[in-house]
């Protein structure tokens, strides 16, 4: 998979040479880069729009990197992070990749290794940012629905046939029929399949089967 | 020592008795001469009455048909009866109940059989009080050597047998005492080689209650790795007929060990020569558990805290370099990536090699820093004997010593000049260096486990101290390497025991090495000058 050119790598680390070093490996990688000196820096700047991974060291003063994983993760926010660390921190490590990050490398850390990881992180982040535009285009298309269409499709992608669903509804099978031809219409799909897709996609579960 | 004074208190008993049956056969046979003097029958009994009377003891005498025919007047004055009242069986009265019936019975039994006797009853003195009295009896014969009956001497033995109740009584007490808490007595005859013991030592030793034993019979219970230096100790101490103190295990019979401390004193006989051993041993099993036991936990603490001590150390070493090291692999896998890439900016590239360089320097003053600080420690310097501390890490290092079974020798030359130096420090060395001969010594047998602290004096007025051990030595190849810092061949070591070893001897202007000792084993050697340290 390639990696989108709008995407950006951060790098936060108290060392001005780790972080000069760290931003130059970047550069001769092709990777567009900013680095900081502290992880409150870092969020002072505005959200990246396009894929991006940060690369932080777990003891930092003030905020260390613990505490940045968990502030991303309050804020909702998406970057994917890779921790390098010191001596002997492996309940840190264990804690962190639980919350998610991409991965651990202790340091000294070796270039190549470093950068698969940034590698790696980018391609999730990308991934995860595709996942997330489609949510919100399913989303948006299912607000279109009336409320009685959207009682009908989520009847319909559980499996039900017309008839059966004008019995839970207790209406003519006639009127469902409508309503379904509606909301597939609006939702752009022209089979059960592709609704339970675009249903899936939007993260919504089926409706209990009563 | 009671047992002695007990059995000196018998024979004085035993001797003076002698004394008197001597006094006795003296008087018969005096009598006998009376009887045939040509100065007739009565003058004869007249003149014995009147040596009868004079003999400082009581003296009875009885024809054959037993009955008493005689007591002189010191037997009277002492019932306070007359003779009226004495002869025949009337002296009887005054026995005491319940030692009469033992007397007929000794008197009659030895009179029947001609035999002389010895006997001991209380009697009733004129003020009314028993006394006990050693009597003696021996047949009398007349002139013609036909026998007339007996004749006896008796003498009064209370005090003595007070004395002897009193000691009985004291030996009774100290037996029960001894058993309650456990302690066995014994008593060794070095000539004889027979041990007496006490039940309760015979019990601990795991001996049956009787029958012969020697000294091999006590060191084969001894547990092996402890035989050599108990034999050590006692043949020293026999040697210079010294006082002893020891402690050491026994194997019991059932596999069981047991640890016992031993107090040991030798006697010498006349001539100084060493005849007899005396000591007393009691079972320190339980004590001696939870001193091993809290030794355990002491070093387990201790090496525990090192650990911990060192693995903070080590983050924050590993933390030091870590930073520059990061930069280094940075800028040198983007140097190789430009290359790879093809645009090689020369200019940057420069650059990029200056702040690897730059980083590899600081990596540099990060050990540098480090080694510092081990030699920052603040010296304090003072007069110190060599041989005072060899004595107070041998005694520091005793329950080491004697977990690991292993035998501390000290070989110090007497009158070392003092030397200027930090005495905990030196300490640290010292102890350093045998802990490590202990451990060198997992491998060899108890028996030949040994280490060697000796202080010498060189020509040049510096002072050596060695610490040798009966390990495995040195490897060749590793004798270099043994100061170097994190090298070990412990599997718990971490390798920084001698390095600082070398670093507080050379900060105190000295030198050490190591070597393999001839005989095997290694040898340790560091010497320092007497007139002061270098710095």
């Amino acid at each position: 998979m390639r990696i989108p050119t709008n995407s950006l790598v951060f790098a936060i680390d108290d060392d001005a040479s780790v972080r000069k070093g760290l931003k130059r490996l970047l550069r001769s990688a092709g990777y567009k880069s900013e680095i900081f000196e502290s992880a409150s820096d870092f969020l002072e700047r505005d959200q990246h729009a396009g894929p991006a991974c940060v690369i932080l060291d777990v003891r930092m003063p003030v905020l260390n990197g613990m505490d940045l994983q968990e502030t991303l993760i309050q804020r909702r926010r998406d970057e994917q992070l890779v921790f390098i660390t010191g001596h002997g921190d492996i309940s840190m490590c264990a804690q962190a990749m639980k919350a998610g990050a991409v991965d651990f490398l202790p340091k000294p850390f070796r270039a190549d290794e470093l950068l698969q990881c940034v590698e790696r992180a980018l391609i999730r982040s990308t991934e995860q940012r595709r996942r997330s535009a489609e949510k919100n285009e399913a989303r948006h298309l299912l607000a279109l629905l009336t409320p009685r269409e959207f009682e009908v499709m989520q009847l319909v992608i559980t499996g039900m046939l017309n008839k059966q669903i004008a019995g839970e509804l207790g209406t003519a099978e006639k009127t469902v029929k409508v309503h379904r031809g509606r909301a597939m219409r609006k939702l752009n799909v022209t089979s059960v399949a592709e609704l339970v897709r675009l249903t899936e996609k939007a993260c919504l579960a089926p409706a209990a089967n009563v | 020592m009671p047992l002695t004074a007990s059995l000196f208190y018998q024979g004085l008993v035993v001797a003076m008795a002698c004394e008197l049956s001597y006094n006795v056969l003296h008087a018969a046979a005096l009598a006998r001469q009376l009887q045939v003097s040509d100065a007739g029958l009565r003058e004869s009994e007249e003149r014995f009455q009147i040596v009868a009377d004079a003999a400082p003891v009581l003296i009875w005498m009885s024809g054959l048909d037993k009955l008493c025919t005689f007591f002189n007047k010191p037997w009277l004055k002492f019932t306070g009866r007359s003779l009226d009242q004495e002869l025949g069986n009337g002296w009887a009265e005054g026995v005491h109940p319940d030692d009469l019936q033992k007397c007929f019975e000794i008197y009659t039994e030895a009179f029947d059989a001609r035999q002389p006797f010895v006997m001991q009853y209380r009697l009733r003195r004129y003020d009314g009080e028993y006394r006990w009295l050693s009597d003696q009896g021996v047949a009398r014969y007349d002139s013609q050597e036909n026998f007339a009956g007996y004749i006896g001497s008796c003498v009064d033995v209370t005090e003595l047998i007070n004395k002897d109740e009193a000691l009985r009584e004291s030996e009774e007490r100290m037996r029960l005492v001894a058993n309650a808490v456990n302690l066995g007595i014994w008593e060794w005859d070095l000539d004889k080689d027979e041990i007496w013991a006490t039940n309760t030592r015979r019990s601990l030793v795991g001996w049956p209650a009787s029958g012969k034993t020697g000294f091999e019979d006590f060191i084969s219970r001894v547990h092996p790795d402890d035989q050599n230096r108990i034999r050590q100790i006692i043949d020293d101490a026999i040697q210079n007929g010294a006082d002893y103190d020891c402690e050491y295990r026994l194997v019991l019979p059932d596999g069981i060990v047991r640890w016992m401390a031993t107090r040991g004193s030798v006697h010498l006989d006349a001539n100084q020569k060493a005849n007899r051993v005396f000591g007393v041993s009691i079972d320190i099993t339980a004590r001696k558990q939870a001193e091993l036991e809290a030794l355990h936990h002491r070093e387990e603490l201790s090496h525990l805290s090192r650990v911990a001590a060192m693995g903070e150390l080590a983050a924050s070493i590993a933390h030091e370099l870590n930073q520059p090291l990061s930069g280094i692999s940075s800028n040198a896998g983007a140097g190789q990536r430009f290359i790879d890439r093809g645009d090689v900016d020369l200019r940057e590239l420069h650059e990029l090699l200056g702040d690897i360089m730059a980083d590899a320097h600081r990596a540099g003053a990060v050990i540098r820093g480090i080694q510092g600080m081990v030699k920052k420690s603040v010296p304090n310097r003072q007069q110190v004997n060599l041989n005072d501390l060899v004595s107070k890490v041998v005694r520091m290092i005793k329950p080491n010593a004697m977990l690991q079974s292993c035998e501390v020798e000290t070989l110090v030359e007497p009158n070392l000049p003092p030397i200027e130096a930090d005495p905990i420090q030196l300490q640290q060395v010292l102890l350093n260096l045998t802990i490590n001969a202990f451990d060198a010594m997992d491998d060899t047998p108890a028996r030949h486990r040994k280490v060697v602290i000796a202080t010498e004096k060189n020509s040049d007025s510096s002072i050596r101290v060695s610490v040798r051990d009966y390990g495995v030595g040195i490897p060749e190849e590793a004798r270099e390497r043994v100061f170097e810092q994190f090298f070990t061949t412990k599997t718990k070591g971490l390798g920084m025991g001698l390095a600082i070893v070398r670093s507080i001897v050379e900060s105190h202007g000295g030198t050490i090495v190591a070597e393999n000792a001839d005989g095997g084993g290694a040898r340790f050697c560091f010497t320092l000058s007497a007139s002061g340290a270098a710095l």
